[in-house]
């Protein structure tokens, strides 16, 4: 009777449920609660669901108590370690010093580790975002692009959503709120207004950890609301006249030129800023692999099941680091709030070059497809061409914005790049 | 020679009192300062960086008197970069779009050409496609001939009109539809 009572009772002790119990135990109930949040955005309101449905269940596994899928604490530098020992050879002795470098010890992960702590392997040691990228070159057509090489200028101005927000997530510190943004937290929550997913995981991974969970929700819930936020903040800098431009035809791209053009981008954003080189080499990748018509079956595979693949895992990981402790603080809404700013901020400087290209230009170009640079691609092209053809019902903008809109991916990746050769 | 002598001397002894005031004296602290300051380059600014970042948490790091410095000086050589290096692609790409334009411009001269001498041959009646045997590669007059040909007959039968406005050839080594066809059927998976 009492072997009866005693497993009962050890059943019970390691159960989740005696995991609500502990200290700080009714936070994971609140992570659950807002897990469920997701999916009701993900599922019945579409919110990017190829993504946000994967972060939510994420989230969901990881504020499980005792399911071990994920251990917040193999992934912090300062409860796992890494000793590297350096050699000396001083006379007869051997002199092994050991130097706490700011590093994990991977080794301990891998025996520990639980599921996702594996496959979150891909994740911190940045295989995945570059992968994500090869697949969205792929399928990217930067004809109308090269055809009007000054959308770069467009898609370098929404890039400055990015430093304003990191000024402001500096400028927050000064308020007192909560633990404050330290630099390199501040540059991850800036890159929110890359609008670009892999980027801003690339970068937080790198960057901030402890942020990546609400870091990716803000992110992937902003670029969803594309179409909502973007809209007014046009409207407001343009005047109608400005709308109504309708913008000649482009050019034709010949084959060459398309081929030449991820090449030659790799080779000088590489150059100039190594830090970017993953990104963008695997943006152009996938691009050079789709314009040169010679690799079909790659390009099939990177745009399907590839790209599928590595967003299941890199969802469901990034999910997984939004424990209860890095999650339920008042960081967090900051960070939503910095995020939204991020995005407006970047639209507006987007509109405003536009403004500024169109007085230049003689009225020739329309500056809504400045909204376009910040870098949500297609959706951003997209919402240009909506509010265009509600002032001129004739005028066809995608094409057009759409040089801005893949202007945007490298302004984003390149300005991923310069925060951390500076910072990381 | 003596007044030769006298006046190198006095320009030796002169660089000598120069040269020994600058390695003693006040202005040795000055010089090393130089010295080790361009030594260590541009390193100053991300010396500062660096130790901002060392420092344990945000309000420590707010409290250094460099913060805000740092913070502008990051926001501003951000922007820059980025602007600096989509310059350069615009640059590149706007060369690149002349060039081609140029050689565009060339070949499509060259096809307004071949077309006028189509537009010639093109009341030949059908039987005009059984006519060529021996095909040479570069007699393109008579291939848009024999296309427009082909292509009135298919117009008569269907009733419509069409017009040529362009002819390309295709790449020589690429595999004609038939061959590729041909390796798809035998290489397809069972």
């Amino acid at each position: 009777m009492e072997i009866f009572v005693d497993t009962i009772k050890s059943l019970a002790t390691t159960s989740g449920f005696a995991g609500f119990g502990a200290e700080n135990g009714w936070q994971s109930i609140i992570m659950i609660l807002l897990s469920f949040v997701l999916f009701y955005l993900a599922i019945k309101k579409q919110y990017e669901p190829l993504l946000m449905l994967p972060i939510a269940f994420g989230m969901l596994l990881t504020n499980l108590p005792g399911s071990g899928l994920y251990h917040a604490e193999l992934w912090n530098p300062s409860t796992n370690p890494y000793f590297a020992p350096e050699y000396v050879q001083e006379g007869a002795n051997l002199l092994i010093t050991y130097t706490k470098e700011v590093s994990l010890d991977y080794g301990r992960v891998l025996h520990e580790g639980g599921l996702l702590d594996m496959l979150y392997l891909g994740v911190k040691l940045g295989i995945y975002p570059p992968i994500i990228f090869l697949g969205i070159g792929a399928m990217t057509d930067f004809g109308p692009l090269i055809a009007n090489p000054k959308s770069f200028l467009l898609g370098a101005a929404a890039q400055g959503g990015i430093f304003f927000t990191f000024l402001g997530a500096c400028a927050i510190n000064a308020l007192g709120l909560g633990d404050g943004f330290s630099l390199k937290q501040a540059a991850s929550i800036a890159i929110i207004g890359g609008a670009d997913g892999p980027t801003a995981i690339f970068l937080t991974s790198r960057l901030a950890p402890e942020l990546l969970g609400s870091i990716a929700v803000a992110a992937y819930s902003y670029m969803a609301l594309v179409p909502v936020i973007q809209p007014p903040i046009m409207k407001l800098l343009t005047t109608k006249k400005e709308r109504e431009v309708k913008m000649g035809q482009l050019r034709q791209v010949s084959k060459l030129e398309k081929v030449v053009f991820p090449i030659a981008v790799t080779v000088i954003v590489s150059l100039i800023v190594p830090d970017a080189a993953s990104l963008v080499g695997m943006l152009m990748l996938g691009n050079l692999m789709k314009e040169s018509g010679v690799c079909e079956r790659l390009v099939k595979t990177a745009t399907n099941e590839l790209m599928n693949i590595i967003t299941i895992f890199l969802g469901v990981t990034v999910g997984a680091t939004a424990v209860a402790q890095n999650f339920l603080k008042v960081e967090t809404l900051l960070i939503i709030a910095l995020g939204l700013i991020a995005f407006c901020v970047g639209t507006a400087c987007g509109v405003l070059l536009g403004k500024l290209m169109y007085l230049l230009s003689g009225g020739k170009i329309n500056p809504l497809i400045g909204s376009a640079g910040v870098s949500a691609v297609p959706m951003a092209a997209r919402v240009s061409q909506k509010v265009g053809q509600e002032t001129n019902p004739s005028n066809f903008l995608l094409m057009h914005a759409m040089g801005p809109n893949v202007a945007g991916v490298i302004g984003s990746a390149v300005a991923a790049g310069v925060l951390l050769s500076v910072l990381g | 020679m003596n007044i030769a002598y006298s006046i190198l001397s006095a320009a030796a002894s002169v660089e000598a009192a120069a040269t020994a005031e600058a390695s003693s004296g006040p202005w040795k602290n000055v010089l090393d300062a130089v010295q080790s300051t361009a030594e260590a380059g541009s390193d100053q600014s991300a010396g500062v960086i660096d130790r901002i970042q060392a420092l344990p948490d945000a309000h420590a790091q707010l409290s250094d008197p460099d913060y805000w410095g740092s913070v502008g000086i990051i926001t501003i050589t951000g922007i820059l970069v980025v602007f600096f290096i989509l310059a350069i692609l615009i640059f590149l790409f706007w060369l690149m779009g002349t060039i081609f334009q140029n050689i565009d411009k060339n070949k499509k001269a060259k096809a307004e050409a071949a077309k006028a001498a189509v537009a010639k041959a093109a009341p030949a009646p059908a039987p005009v496609v059984e006519e060529v045997v021996e095909e040479e590669e570069d007699n393109d007059d008579e291939i848009m001939a024999v296309i427009s040909a082909a292509i009135a007959a298919y117009a008569e039968e269907e009733g419509t009109a069409y017009t040529i406005r362009d002819v390309k050839r295709r790449d020589k080594r690429a595999r004609s539809a038939w061959s590729l066809a041909g390796i798809g059927e035998n290489t397809r998976p069972f």
